[in-house]
């Protein structure tokens, strides 16, 4: 039989705001333990929470660009279960009356498009962490009430290659209107999922299990493609899946059951009496959607339609905001999108990727970059010594034309110089002549080859390639 | 007279003149109090040594003519779920017996900030629940005018130790009739501020949307005088209100003429003690007797009050309580193995039955299947009760009842939650309407036991209920002093 | 009886209480006199009437997002009943 996978995430985002959602404690990852926590968070008694303004607009900024609906109403609910990383042993969240309602975004995998529902995204406050040590666990609060977005997808994705795409999505979008990095190594996003397998055709949906434990995009695809292959396997044995929370093993490459926290079923929502409700006029949604800058999608088709880019490029650029930003300033200074385009989707994404650099933090102006696209385009340097001097002026800063002055890297165009090196090279080499001659054609790479090590590289390759044909047709 | 009986005006006023120092008046409280806690038992820690020497500090700053508070050199007695920096609060519960807060609830910097003078705080059932004081971990306060009897709760130390002489005044915490109802009992005035007036930041949660801090003092001129300097928005506390506050007492010794007083038959409908009931209708003739119109009326929510605040309250209790787990502060068990022992052996040690009984019926009103049948219809009931309120305060100014059904009861005399429970139906309809109410002691029993009526007034309108109590204090020339 | 000894048993549970047998009984009992009381909110017809969670009518009351004081970690930890080196331990959470 056939299956179909079936899909769900919950995705959770932690936001970049200054401080936490309810308290004035610095939002920081990597401080020492317990030392971004004050009596509120600390869950004092007595202490009472403080909704951060900017939470609640960082959550709709993040609804807006997902689409999502923005009802005028909504309020903060307690969430209660007792775990040590909960300081007031309930978590404040929203239950009946999210922050944003329905949403829809597309994303392409597979090569095909496919819209995927947000059912909600509501905010809450995000738990401590635990360090597990002998037979003791250490606490920390310091994440204790950092402002998390949760995103709650509908059940839209069937293959792990779309899940990727929306995780792409979501955190390209969260980049582009400065809530969140979106950092799964770090945590600053978390993804749980939903998963069932059903025949094909079949209306009924599986039983489901839930994924955690997931930090990094290519984890959440493994984790997929393992835990539906389990399914099947299961299914097919005449077995059933329980309805549970597994834990995924990424070294392991397998999931394996959760503890479950025992009362875990049973959050006794209420609304937090300690806040008051959230209202947001029609005007002040208006407002926010206004300020949202061009997103993802919109630039990914303007590039398209502006620069005449392929969809691929496109979609590769708007990626990050900061690459974007980086090919949108060197198409004003130099106005060759393709060529700009191609060095940066692979001598930049190299070089960023090799020295772990973020894009955020591109080492080179566009000014210095088109200054070397144009060197190259005019021949004043062959495009291999183009790499090379791209690659130095990422390491050092320097300008492309200082860094060609001072190792001498200008294209040699003199022919007369270029063919008598040929002449040489082809008298030296009776061997590859005779193949040449032979009709093995690719014999005249050797002669290029040679001429251009003759030359370190600096030789028009163009020049070098017409010379060698001709001298070796004369032979 | 003796110092420790002064009123703040009193008190203030000696202090100003320098006819007596704040060092001997703080003494003569401290002395007061060791004179009378081993009867009543009213406080759970005192503050001698800090108390003296803020009260000295004080008359420096006064003999070197520099600007003081207005509460400067008054000493007080705090409430021990109210958080006094470096000074135990405890709520009266094993839970918290060695917890001293790293900072002062908002009423505390408050006060500070006007130089008055911590003298001790108070006992109170635990974590605020309760209305007798039997449920405190540091043991039954007394009353004193019967040290047989209790003195009210949850707010019996702070009722007891105003009326005892112990301090000038004190503050309690109302959440279903915590303050006045024990003022009634002790003979002293109580007050409970529209919810949203008093910032609750810093006062440990029993049920947040009920709770307000509010003063325990000998007059009603005292308790406008705190709430003038204990009211108003704290940033700190969203359920602060957003507001213009008024001067309070402002316009309070005017005559009460024309004043519009309503009569909810449904209190005189209850179980009342004879007394209670013919001092309550003494206090009816004296509003007529002032000029005010006075009018039967109806309050036809009344009997499902109790119900409702008893289902919202526990709700919210066991939802705050749940954070004392035995990691970040408090009582940790010694017996435990594992992480779960941990949690509950804490949890069973540290609280008491009380507490541990609200805690089980707020979870279960909230639990799954219960929620909509106790809980949303708990609030939706809420609702007509607030509609209620609404509606007859379209037509009266004030309403008034008996603060309480019967006076001071015996220490150990309700076996049941229910009974105990009945003690607050008078006071609880005002929380859940989230209006204001003051008690104001109206007379003695036969036995010598305070008695007291319930002035109601609308949301925010303390004044006009302050001018109603204050006329109401002069014509019932209530003047017992417990002989302790 | 309302309340069932496994109900009285599965709050205590979600309430983080052990209770011994009488603990248990008696809290039967209490609850279920409770609650009974409580059945009086039915005779109130709610049908249509809106649930008031906040007395007080106001509506995004907000700080902003800038930092405030900053704790020392010692006074932070010193009412914790365990500690050590700048956490708070609890016996070892396995999940």
């Amino acid at each position: 039989m056939k299956y179909e996978t079936v899909i769900g995430l919950e995705v959770h985002v932690e936001m970049a705001t200054e401080t936490k959602i309810f308290c004035s404690c610095k939002n920081e990852f990597g401080s020492e333990p317990n030392t971004n926590v004050c009596p509120v968070c600390l869950s004092m008694p007595g202490t009472l929470p403080v909704l951060n303004e900017q939470a609640v607009e960082y959550g709709v900024r993040a609804g807006l660009s997902l689409n999502c609906n923005i009802p005028n109403y909504s309020k903060l609910d307690r969430k209660g279960y007792f775990y040590p990383d909960l300081a007031k042993a309930y978590q404040i969240s929203q239950y009946d009356f999210p922050l944003c309602g329905h949403g829809e975004v597309e994303v392409e995998a597979d090569g095909e498009k496919h819209k995927i529902g947000i059912t909600r995204i509501h905010i809450e406050e995000d738990a401590g962490k635990l360090v597990h040590q002998g037979t003791e666990s250490f606490v920390d609060y310091n994440r204790g009430g950092v402002p998390l977005m949760e995103i709650v997808t509908d059940p839209d994705f069937r293959s792990a290659a779309q899940v990727k795409a929306f995780l792409d999505t979501v955190r390209a979008n969260m980049e582009y209107i400065g809530v969140s990095d979106c950092k799964m190594e770090e945590g600053s996003m978390r993804c749980d999922i939903n998963i069932s397998v059903r025949p094909i055709g079949s209306e009924r949906y599986g039983t489901r299990t839930e994924l955690k434990n997931i930090n990094s995009i290519s984890a959440a695809q493994r984790a997929i493609e393992y835990e539906a292959k389990r399914h099947i396997e299961v299914i097919e044995d005449g077995g059933e899946i329980i309805q549970e929370t597994r834990r995924w093993d990424d070294a392991k490459g397998r999931t394996f059951p959760m503890r479950d926290k025992e009362e875990a079923h049973d959050y006794r929502y209420f609304p937090d009496p300690d806040l008051v409700p959230v209202y947001l006029t029609d005007e002040r949604i208006a407002d926010i959607k206004a300020s949202l800058p061009e997103l993802p999608a919109a630039k990914r088709q303007r590039y398209v339609d502006e620069f005449g880019l392929p969809e691929y490029d496109a979609g590769v650029l708007t990626m990050s905001k900061y690459t974007a930003k980086f090919f949108e300033d060197s198409v004003a200074v130099y106005r060759e999108p393709k060529a700009i385009s191609n060095y940066i989707m692979v001598e930049l994404a190299r070089l960023l990727k090799e020295n772990n650099v973020e894009a955020k933090d591109i080492p080179i102006s566009p000014e210095d970059f088109t200054d070397l696209l144009k060197m190259v385009n005019d021949g004043v340097i062959n495009s291999s010594v183009g790499k090379q001097v791209f690659e130095e002026m990422f390491k050092t800063g320097k300008k492309p034309a200082q860094i060609v002055e001072e190792k001498d890297l200008k294209q040699n165009d003199n022919a007369d110089e270029i063919l008598a090196l040929v002449q040489k090279i082809v008298a030296e080499n009776p061997k590859p002549v005779a193949d040449y001659k032979g009709g093995n054609k690719k014999a005249m790479t050797f002669f290029v080859g040679q001429v251009m090590k003759a030359t370190k590289g600096k030789a028009n390759p163009k020049t070098v390639n017409e010379l060698v044909k001709a001298e070796l047709d004369k032979a | 007279m003796e110092l420790t009986s002064l009123s703040i005006k009193q008190a203030a006023e000696l202090l100003e003149k320098k006819e007596v120092t704040s060092e001997e008046l703080t003494k003569a409280c401290l002395e007061r109090i060791e004179a009378v806690e081993p009867q009543i038992n009213a406080l759970v820690t005192v503050c001698a040594d800090e108390a003296v020497e803020a009260a000295k500090c004080v008359d420096e700053k006064r003999a070197k003519g520099e600007a003081l508070g207005k509460l400067a050199g008054i000493p007080a007695i705090i409430k021990d779920n109210m958080c006094t920096k470096g000074i135990l609060s405890t709520a009266s519960s094993k839970m918290l017996y060695n917890y001293k807060p790293v900072y002062d609830a908002t009423v505390i910097e408050k006060l500070k900030a006007e130089d008055y003078v911590l003298i001790a705080k108070a006992n109170m059932d635990e974590f605020a629940m309760g209305s007798s004081t039997e449920t405190s971990y540091f043991g039954v306060t007394k009353n004193p005018w019967d040290i047989s009897r209790v003195p009210g709760g949850s707010s019996g130390g702070s009722a007891a130790c105003v009326a005892a002489d112990e301090a000038i005044f004190s503050l309690g915490s109302d959440t279903g009739g915590s303050v006045r109802q024990p003022a009634a009992f002790c003979g002293v005035v109580g007050l409970k501020p529209t919810y949203g007036t008093v910032s609750r930041f810093g006062l440990m949660a029993f049920a947040s949307s009920l709770d307000q801090i509010g003063p325990l003092t000998k007059n009603v001129e005292d308790s406008a005088f705190v709430l003038d300097i204990i009211a108003g928005n704290d940033s700190k506390d969203s359920t602060s209100a957003i507001m213009d506050y008024p001067h309070y007492g402002e316009g309070m010794k005017r005559d009460i003429k024309g004043l519009k007083v309503g009569i909810p038959k449904e209190y005189l409908e209850q179980e009342i003690d004879a007394e209670v009931r013919q001092s309550y209708l003494d206090a009816v003739r004296l509003f007529e007797e002032m000029g005010a119109i006075v009018e039967e009326t109806t309050l036809p929510t009344f009997d499902y009050a109790l119900s409702a605040y008893y289902v919202i309250a526990s709700a919210e209790v066991a939802s705050n309580l749940s954070r004392f787990d035995g990691i970040r502060y408090g009582y940790r068990t010694e017996q435990y193995d594992d992480l779960k022992e941990m949690y509950k052996n804490t949890r069973s040690e540290g609280f008491g039955d009380e507490t541990k009984r609200r805690i089980m019926l707020g979870n279960y009103v909230l639990s799954s299947g219960y929620y909509d049948a106790y809980y949303l219809k708990a609030l939706k009931v809420k609702t007509l009760i607030k509609n209620d309120f609404d509606r007859l305060f379209g037509q009266y100014d004030i309403l008034l009842s008996p603060t309480a059904p019967t006076p001071a009861f015996q220490v150990g005399a309700k076996s049941t939650p229910l009974e105990m429970y009945v003690n607050d139906l008078f006071t609880v309809p005002v929380n859940i309407a989230g209006v204001t109410a003051i008690s104001v002691p109206s007379g003695v029993t036969k036995e010598g036991l305070p008695v007291s009526v319930q002035m109601i007034a609308k949301a925010f309108d303390e004044n006009t209920m302050f001018r109603a109590a204050w006329n109401f204090e002069q014509a019932a020339g209530f003047d017992k002093k417990p002989t302790l | 009886m309302r309340v069932t000894l496994d109900e009285v048993e599965r709050i205590a549970s979600l309430s983080m209480l052990s209770l011994d047998d009488e603990k248990k009984e008696m809290l039967q009992k209490n609850l279920d006199e409770i609650l009974g009381h409580a059945q009086k909110l039915n005779e109130l017809n709610t049908e249509g009437v809106e649930p008031t969670s906040y007395i007080l009518k106001q509506q995004n009351v907000v700080r902003k997002d800038i930092p405030g004081k900053v704790w020392e970690r010692e006074d932070m930890l010193k009412n914790a009943p365990e500690q050590e080196d700048g956490f708070f331990t609890v016996p070892k959470v396995v999940d």
